[in-house]
């Protein structure tokens, strides 16, 4: 101020608290609420998919960790006598690189088969081969060769099934799925972005004296635009922030895709991906909102410029 | 402070509102500008606030050139005008003391600063009673009375009123007349654009007319202050905005 009043004021009135913090624009229920609301959808999904790249990453990683530590041996119906396994139980334990050595028993055998030839079928009749299942050390796949060189040495005839052949399958599946997650996650994040970028304008339009006034007044290009970005910034915090809460609550209740009990079949779920939040994953879902925030904030930004820019 | 040389003003339909205007407003000055209704008064306070450019000639504000200058310099400049608007221009949502803070507000000075100033620029306008309310619930008048607070407060290099008066009784336009006197003799440049033919008379204060787009002088250089200007400020206002 060049010319401070230093005098006492006399007044009888009182500017009340929220006449200090002067909102620069007014409340407008009908963007407000379309904004918190496809915020809230967008999060919701931006979470679910989140949730499906996390659940592929976890599945293909279990399911990579597991079998490529993993070979069976199949003992042929001729050599399924119970010496013959012992032998060859004896000789797979002996190869370097061999954590255990496991015959599966017929029990096991029978769970594995139930699928094909039901629950109650008696296996005994079948000429059914032996299998011995074998784990590598430190979850590495084990020395396939060298347990087959040692089986023929042993005069044992045996196939060695490395199911690191399974793993190499499944790994491109499983980057397909996580890309095909975070592609969503881009989509949706996009969407976002253009939602915002269409109500800024809109609410440039609605409100186009409230501009013109600010700019009578004085106001910078930089200032109305903050104002207008603080706005949808901060819907796009709450909104998205809402919507993945949802979806993580809904995650948990179901028991995520992987807990199965609830939305699958039983028999489905070890295959599926546990969706449920664990561990650090917390930290991306809680990044979503920030996200969305940003994302509104650049959307924003760019479309009230552009709107002011054409005034 | 303002020099037209030859600016003349076409809108795009083609109507013409100014020709050929040169005009020299010194710092400090104080003028009226009369005219008939559509005489292009409110025409020339727009060239003066930057809402038009001029289409011909060259105009000087503020020591800017007003056909050249850029968009991020005008809102700078802006704040060194207050302009009082024949329609107000009031922001609905915002609380009276909000609406007379906002060039302050958008300037991003902090409440602290101008808090007295607008409670005082208020109370000069008899608006204290009112600063929680919002321009809805105002009659015609105290509208324009909080127009004329919001162009006064941050007490700019150039003052531009079109019709200051024409919502206010008798008394409050002799006190709002006084106000601009004060402007006036803290050296601030004032434009007055009126009907008010009385107005002009009382005041005392040179008087630029308007016809058919071309400025006649009709009185004074607007330099000193006037004497006799007829409107005082005699509670001590323009003693404490020294």
């Amino acid at each position: 101020m060049r010319a401070p009043i230093d005098a006492p004021v006399r007044v009888s009135g009182r500017p009340s608290g929220r006449a200090r913090g002067a909102p620069a624009l007014p409340r407008d229920w009908l963007s407000t609420w379309l904004v918190l609301l496809v915020a809230s959808a967008m999060g919701f999904l931006a979470a679910l998919s989140v949730a499906a790249a996390l659940g592929a990453d976890t599945l293909a990683r279990g399911l990579t960790q597991d079998l490529k530590s993993r070979a069976t041996v199949v003992l042929p119906v001729a050599e399924r006598d119970e010496e013959t396994l012992s032998r060859a139980v004896e000789v797979i334990s002996q190869a370097p690189g061999v954590r255990s050595v496991r015959p599966i028993g017929g029990a096991e055998q029978a769970d594995l088969l139930a699928p094909w030839l039901g629950e109650d079928r008696e296996l005994s009749d079948l000429p059914l081969p032996r299998l011995i299942d074998v784990v590598g050390v430190s979850d590495r796949s084990p020395p396939i060769a060298e347990i087959a060189r040692r089986l023929s040495e042993a005069g044992i005839e045996a196939d060695v099934d490395a199911h690191g052949a399974y793993v190499e399958r499944l790994e491109p599946a499983a980057r397909q799925i996580r890309a095909f997650a975070y592609g969503a996650l881009m989509i949706v994040a996009a969407a976002a972005g253009l939602t915002v970028a269409l109500a800024c304008t809109a609410g440039l339009t609605a409100q186009a004296r409230i501009v013109d006034v600010l700019k009578l007044v004085g106001a910078q290009d930089s200032y109305i635009s903050r104002i207008f970005v603080r706005r949808y910034q901060w819907l796009a915090f709450l909104g998205s922030g809402g919507g993945a809460a949802v979806a993580i609550l809904a995650l948990i209740l179901s028991g995520g895709a992987g807990g199965g009990q609830v939305v699958l079949n039983e028999e489905l779920a070890p295959l599926l991906p546990n969706l449920r939040p664990q561990g650090d994953d917390w930290l991306r879902f809680a990044a979503i909102p920030a996200s969305f925030a940003i994302i509104a904030t650049v959307a924003a930004r760019l479309s009230v410029r552009r709107t002011l820019r054409r005034r | 402070m303002i020099h037209f040389s030859n600016v003349g003003l076409r809108y795009p339909q083609g109507a013409v509102a100014l020709r050929n205007v040169s005009l020299t407003l010194e710092p400090g000055s104080l003028y009226f500008l009369t005219g008939k209704s559509g005489a292009g008064k409110s025409s020339l306070l727009k060239l003066l606030y930057f809402a038009l450019k001029p289409t011909s000639g060259d105009l000087t504000v503020l020591g800017e050139n007003a056909r050249r200058i850029k968009s991020d310099k005008v809102a700078q400049l802006r704040r060194r005008i207050g302009v009082v608007f024949q329609d107000f221009q009031l922001l609905d949502h915002l609380t009276v003391y909000e609406n007379v803070a906002l060039p302050l507000i958008v300037a991003n000075v902090r409440e602290a600063q101008y808090r007295s100033n607008v409670l005082e620029m208020l109370e000069w306008v008899k608006l204290s009673e009112k600063i929680n309310d919002k321009p809805p619930f105002l009659s015609g008048g105290e509208k324009q009375r909080v127009g004329i607070a919001r162009a006064m407060v941050s007490v700019p290099d150039l003052i531009l009123a079109d019709e200051p008066t024409g919502s206010v009784d008798p008394e409050m336009g002799a006190r709002i007349m006084a106000l601009f006197a004060e402007m006036h003799r803290l050296q601030r440049t004032v434009l007055i654009a009126t009907h008010d033919t009385e107005l002009v008379r009382r005041s005392g204060a040179p008087v630029l007319h308007l016809a058919d787009g071309v400025i006649h002088r009709v009185s004074g250089d607007g330099g000193a202050p006037p004497p006799a200007h007829g409107f005082s400020a005699d509670d001590g206002f323009g003693r404490r905005m020294r």
